[in-house]
Parts: C-alpha cells; structure tokens; sequence
C-alpha cells in the first residue's frame, strides 16, 4: 500500500528525537500562546521564525506548525474561564464557554474543548492526507463569484448568531461591517474612516477589537459587580465531560469538524469564519436553542471542534499548490523557501519528507496536546478561584502587554481600550458582540469579492446566478432569510418571546 | 543608602551618555536599533535580517530588528525619519513606500529630504502570467486579443498604485489596448484565481509564480522591468522587444537625516561587506529577491527618479492624494 508506505516514512521522519523535540516545543509555545491574549499564532510564528535558521528545515516546519494548531488548543482556556479570547478564532466560544464556567462546569468545558479539538485535528490529518490533491484542485474552483456567494450565505448566518433581539442584532453588524471598512479600500485607493491617522490605513486590528469587545468590557463590567460576587459559586464536582455531556457533543463535534476542515481549505475562510458557521448552524438545528447562550455545550464542542479542524484543511493549498490559505500559511511559505524548499506543485514529489513528516508529526503533535491539555484543566479551573480583585488587573496587564507585543503599536492599545468601553456599554445595554465581529470580518471579504466578480463579469449581477457554485450559495442564502415565514406560526425563533 | 547609590550610578550613567556622543570615533558603543517596516517573517525583513546578522559582528555590537509594519511600510519609515540622528536607529527603506505612497496619501516623513541612505540590496522585478492551457502563447497573442476585444483581457494586481499595474498601464499605453484590472488583497489570492481560471493574467514577482511555472501551470509571458527573470531566462524583458518603460522596486537601508558623517561610513562600509557576505546572498536568493548592491549615492538617485516617474503616472490614474475628496 502506498499510503502505508508514505505513513512509515513519514513517523521515521516524525520520531527522531530532534523532530520529536521540536513538534513538542512547537505545540507548548502554541498552548502558551493560545492561552495569553493577544499574542496569536501570526504574532509568534514570525517571532521565532528567524530562531529557526539554526536547526534543520523538517524540523523548523514541524514546530512551526505546532505552534499554529496548538495556538487553537489554548486559545479556548481563556474564552471559558474569564470571557477573554485567547485568539480570535475562540471568540465564539466566549459565549457558551464562560457561560458553562460561571455555572460551574468550567472543567467539562475545557473538557469538551479539548477532546473535540484532538478528534477534530485527527479527523483533518486524515483528510489532508487523503484528499489533499484533488481538494486543493476542487477548491481553485472558488473564484470571486463563489467567494460572494459564500459570504452572503455567512452573512445570513448571523441571525443565528444572537440570541436576543434581532434589530439590535443587525445593528451591530451594522457596527461591524462600519468598523471593517476603516482603512484604505484596496480598489480605489480611497481612505475610509481614518481621520487622518496613519495606523487605521491597514484598517483596524481584529487582536485589539475582539479583545476590546470581549476581554476589557467584561473587567469593566466586574468592577462594578465586584463586591456582589468575589468568587465563582463554584461546585466544581467534575473535572471531565459527563456521559450526557458526550451524547449532546458528539454530532456538533462531527460536524464541526468537517466544516473547519473545507472551509480551511479555501484561501481567507479558515478557523475564525469555520467558528462563527458551526455555532450558527448547531444553534439552528438544536432541538434546544434557547440554551444557546446560556451555557450549551453543543456551542463550545461544535466551534472547538471545527477552528481545529481547518488548520489541518489550511496546509492543503499550502503543502499542494503553493498558495497559503491565511497569514499563518503565508509565513510558513517563507519559511520554506528560506530553507531553499521551493513550495508549490511539485514540493510533495521533491521533498516528501517535508509533506509526510510533517503531517505525520501532526498526529504525535496532537496526542501530546491532548495530553498536555487534560491534566492541565485542573489547574485553569483554580484560576477562577483567584479573587477578581487580583485576576482582572493581571488580565487587563496581559491584554495590554499582549496587543502591544504584536506591532510595538500604540495605536493598538487605544483601540482596544475603545473597544472595551463600547463593549462594555453593549453588554449594559443588551447589544451583541459576536454579529458585530461576524460583519467586521466577512464584510470587507464580501466587498473585494463583489468588486473582483463585478469586474470580471463588465458589471453584470448574472455571474452570480450562472456560475453553479455561486447560484447554489445565493440559493442557499435567500432559503434561510425566508425559512422562518413557512414554520413561522409553529415555531418562533427562540429568545425572541422575551425581547418583545 | 541603597537609594542613594543608586541615584549616584545613574547620574553617572547619564554623564556618561552625555560624553558618548561627543566620541563619533568610538562608535557603536552600545545596540543598534533597525526599523523594518513589514512584519517580520516576509521577504523584506528576511533578507534584511541576515544582513544584520552579518553586520553586527563587523560592528561589533547587536542589531535590534523592531518591526513596525502597516500603510505600505510608510508607519515604519516615518519612526525611522523621526528617530534621533545618532546613527543607533537604522531602518529598512523601501522603494514603494517612497516614491509611491507619498502621492496617494500623507506620509509622515519627506522621502527625499528625511533620510541619509546607507545602500540598496535587492531589487524586486515583475512580469505578467498566464495559465499554460490558455490560448495565450506569447506577449504578442495576448496583445493581439485585447486589441480585438477591448476591455475584455482581465489581469489581477494587488493595488492600482502598484508597480505591478504601472507596468501593465505602461504596456496597455504602448500597444493602444485596454485591458481591466481586478484588484487582491494577497498575492496568493491572485494567483489561485488565475490557477483556477477565473482571471486571465496574473501579474506577480518572482517568488509566488516560480512554483507554478516550474510546474507547467502558468507561463511567464514578458519581465516588465529592466532584466529578464534569471529562473525563465528565454522570457524577453519588456525593454528588449523594444518598449521604453521599466517596473522594479528596490529595498534599501537609510538613518534618519543628520548622522554624523564618520558614523555613516561606518554603516556603509559593515553593511556592503555584510551584502557581500555568501551566506547574505544565499539568503536572498531563496526568498528570491535579486541582491543588487547600490550604493548610497546611487539609490538615491533612483529614488529621486522614481518620486517623479511615479507621481506623474499615478496623476495620470487618477490616483493622486490632490485628485480625491
């Protein structure tokens, strides 16, 4: 058997002590930096990249890669235990995950996490894998149209993302697609919304926003209920995910999984976007909606699951084609011709120990995670036994350090700082973050591909309804606007009874 | 007493620094500073790091990489030109964010008044691609078909102030054709679209087509700019088959305006030594930049040039900072 051969090959690679060592640096690096907010995985990629020079190109890449999927690890620890994505693509499981700690379960939380995120990393190994040729062909198929197409269907999905009053909830993407539109527009040149300011050419920063929005509103807000509750009511009676638990996970980890694995695959959806569509999808198809929000493990295992999954969709394009689906897969190009490797078509046939090594690191990669992870969740839950009036100054200092660290920018820092004052008054006023941050990050993606798509087609709206993919996507999108007025007597959308 | 010693060793450690600076001769005395203005980890900040690795053994004292990237490397050059004069802040310069960016928006610093240059090493050139099952065989059959169908050649760039789509403008005036171009955020973007057959051409610098056309994918049709690529050495550059235009951009070092003339000779000479350092250039070839040695005098007239050549082109775009509002 081929496969099995390449396999063989790919643990001999993978198990010399030196590759060993440094898959295993790699994914505690990612854990820790998951776990700080702030410093994400581009941040501390391209930190340590020069670092790498000294050791062996194999080896470089295998922790390098460690370090980007065991930042989808860590990055969960800190949405459920303190509300504070540890980076952006855990943003949407602040809103379950905090839920299930302030009730007591941080442990089958971070549980659950941890668990659907192994099961996801192993699923998507296996498709990168497998399929990793004829999908990274497939998904060249996606030109501007599509794109459009797959954003307007993303757009849509942001219903489902509030669980509150819906006007409020486009008005905050309102906000945010206002907020992504700030910079210098790519096709005219044009500044938007930068007042003159030099840094908000490259728009503003999704680090600062989410931890403004999510991280400093939520220190705010604690101070002012401080006193009415030092200290978690915690009853912390399991540390692990019950049987009952599995049973709700199970089907949000399968299918978070194999959405984060395609929409990795498509250059610029990745882990953030394959977040936000699994929650909004398990919400839809919850038999339970209403618990959405309010502590569903379904909302961190489905999530979870899929973030982890696309950064094994995300090498495809990479190791197969040469082209990087995100900034991550950009630096990791670099790297990879710095050590004089040329990426693209013919790197699996030239160099099969970069692509088999490391895929194959990938699995040791995960299994330690998962071993580093389960004993760990102990310890987190304790953090929450920290008195808030030393917690939130210290996770206010991280913030801080962290935001600053990744471009030596001032600029950033106040605009975390904003953000956090508005997001403090949106939680005070009931406004949603998570629609505000699905329309800052899909807005400017739905734009360029309107305009690309619109100027390959001399201006014509048919591109979008004859080219198959993208009718499908518009199709798809304008059956979930209109579903609520068929099953619109039986069933109202949940939450919505107390906002009227 | 504890205080007291330590306010005593710092007024002599400010003394000290007082003297410091009177002795140019004695310089570098402590660690240098380098501003690179894109993130670390591209090709820019790659090659200028193994330059300074170089660099700082000649100097004998550690250079400090700081990235400050963002707004078309102008952010990074602005610290650098507001940086002090004493020759312990260097920065990357850049040619884009010098002789284009100034015309399309404010920038915080005069490209041709703020900065005493140290030297330019590489140089980065451009060229349009094709898919190699398209029917476009040469410059001439592409040509040929925009001259038939107006408007309907589409070509993707990452901007329109872009040095990429100058070239492109410049070829489109040449031949009296017109062809339109799409606008990427990312390089990679561009490029999977022409793969995938959505747009026609793709007009990129060497390091993110090199793998698609060793592959058989994509097919260089012409360099826009003064050399031919080394790596498709039987593809013509524009002012070969008798254009008169040339695209390039360059990277190069400068220190803010003002450093004391002993200091920048100094600079100049550790960092052409470093450039002609194996290991420097090796690193630059892989990311595949072109190491091209100017010197300081040299690169600022290219500069010089460049501002002008650029700002009358981008006026004639409509681009202009002056032309929007």
């Amino acid at each position: 058997m081929d496969l099995l051969d390449n396999l063989a090959y790919g643990f001999s690679v993978a198990l010399t002590p030196t590759n060993l060592f440094c898959c295993f640096i790699g994914v505690f690096i990612g854990t820790l930096v998951g776990v700080l907010p702030g410093i994400g995985p581009v941040g501390a990629m391209s930190l340590l990249l020069p670092t790498t020079f000294y050791i062996s190109p194999i080896s470089a890449i295998i922790m390098l890669s460690g370090i980007y999927y065991g930042c989808m690890y860590g990055g969960s620890t800190t949405s459920i235990l303190v509300n504070i994505p540890g980076e952006a693509a855990s943003v949407i499981t602040c809103l379950d995950g905090y839920q299930m700690a302030r009730q007591g379960r941080a442990g089958p939380a971070l549980g659950i996490a941890a668990f659907g995120s192994f099961i996801a990393g192993t699923f998507s190994i296996a498709g990168l894998m497998l399929v990793a040729p004829p999908l990274a062909e497939a998904a060249l198929k996606f030109g501007p149209p599509e794109y459009f197409a797959l954003m307007v269907l993303g757009m849509t999905l942001l219903i489902y993302l509030a669980s509150g009053s819906i006007p409020k909830a486009l008005m905050m993407a309102i906000v945010g697609i206002v907020l992504g539109s700030v910079g210098i527009d790519a096709t005219s040149g044009a500044q938007r919304f930068t007042f003159g300011i030099l840094e908000l050419n490259d728009g503003i920063g999704i680090v600062p926003l989410v931890m403004g929005l999510f991280g400093i509103s939520e220190v705010l807000l604690n101070v002012e209920q401080s006193l009415k509750r030092e200290i978690f009511e915690t009853r912390l009676k399991r540390l692990l995910p019950s049987r009952q638990d599995w049973k709700e996970s199970a089907k949000p980890i399968a299918r978070g999984s194999i959405l984060g694995f395609f929409l990795g695959i498509l250059p610029g959806g990745g882990a953030l976007i394959s977040s936000f569509v699994s929650y909004a999808i398990e919400k839809r198809i919850s038999k339970h909606p209403e618990k959405f929000g309010h502590g569903a493990i379904e909302g961190v295992a489905g999530p979870e699951s899929a973030n982890n999954s696309a950064t094994g969709g995300a090498f495809i394009p990479l190791l197969t084609l040469g082209i990087p689906a995100n900034v991550v897969m950009a630096l990791l190009l670099g790297a990879l011709m710095i050590y004089g490797l040329q990426p693209g078509p013919m790197l699996m046939r030239n160099h099969p120990e970069i692509f088999w090594g490391v895929v194959t690191s990938m699995y040791i990669g995960n299994g330690v995670l998962l071993i580093l992870n389960l004993p760990l969740i102990g310890l987190w839950v304790q953090v929450l036994k920290i008195p808030y009036r030393i917690l939130f100054p210290l996770i206010l200092i991280f913030c801080l350090i962290g935001v600053y660290s990744v471009n030596y920018s001032v600029t950033d820092v106040l605009i975390m700082i904003v953000c956090g004052v508005l997001g403090y008054l949106m939680k005070k006023f009931k406004y949603e973050g998570a629609p505000l941050v699905l329309a800052y990050i899909l807005g400017p993606m739905l734009e360029m591909a309107l305009r690309q798509s619109l100027t390959i087609s001399n201006g014509s709206f048919y591109i979008f309804f004859t080219r198959p993919i993208a009718a499908i996507g518009i199709a798809g999108a304008l059956l979930l606007v209109f579903s609520p007025l068929l099953p619109w007597i039986g069933k109202k959308r949940p939450g919505l009874a107390e906002a009227e | 007493m504890k205080n007291r010693f330590f306010l005593a060793l710092s007024l002599i450690m400010i003394l000290l620094w007082g003297l410091k600076d009177l002795a140019g001769a004695d310089y570098p005395e402590r660690p240098i500073t380098l501003i690179v203005n894109y993130s670390a980890g591209g090709g820019i900040d790659m090659a200028i790091r193994a330059l300074a690795k170089r660099a700082e053994k000649i100097l004998g004292q550690p250079i400090v990489v700081v990235n400050k990237a963002g707004a078309g490397g102008t952010i990074g050059m602005g610290a650098l030109a507001a940086a002090k004069a004493d020759g312990y802040t260097i920065g990357a310069a850049t040619y884009s964010s010098m002789t284009m960016a100034p015309h399309t928006f404010d920038v915080p610093f005069n490209p041709l008044k703020d900065f005493d240059f140290i030297m330019a090493h590489g140089r980065l050139i451009y060229g349009p691609s094709v898919r190699t099952d398209s029917p476009y065989k040469t410059l001439k059959d592409l040509i040929q078909y925009a001259k038939a169908n107006p408007g309907k050649i589409k070509y993707g760039v990452q901007g329109l102030s872009v040095p990429n789509n100058l070239g492109m403008v410049y070829l489109a005036k040449a031949e009296k054709i017109k062809w339109e171009p799409v606008i990427f955020k990312t390089v990679a973007e561009e490029v999977a679209a022409c793969l995938g057959g959505h747009i026609d051409v793709t007009v990129s610098d060497p390091p993110n087509v090199l793998p698609h056309i060793r592959a058989g994918k994509l097919r260089l049709l012409v360099s826009l700019s003064n050399i031919r690529w080394k790596w498709v050495p039987d593809v013509p550059a524009a002012k070969e088959i008798g254009y008169n235009f040339a695209v390039e951009s360059w990277t190069g070092l400068a220190a803010p305006k003002g450093v004391p003339q002993p200091i920048m000779d100094k600079l100049r000479d550790a960092f052409k030594k470093s450039f002609d350092d194996p290991e420097a250039l090796e690193v630059m070839e892989r990311i595949s930049t072109i190491p091209t040695y100017r010197t300081y005098e040299d690169y600022q007239k290219i500069v010089e040039a460049g501002y002008k050549e650029n700002e009358t082109m981008i006026l004639e775009l409509g681009l202009h900072k002056s032309q929007k509002k």
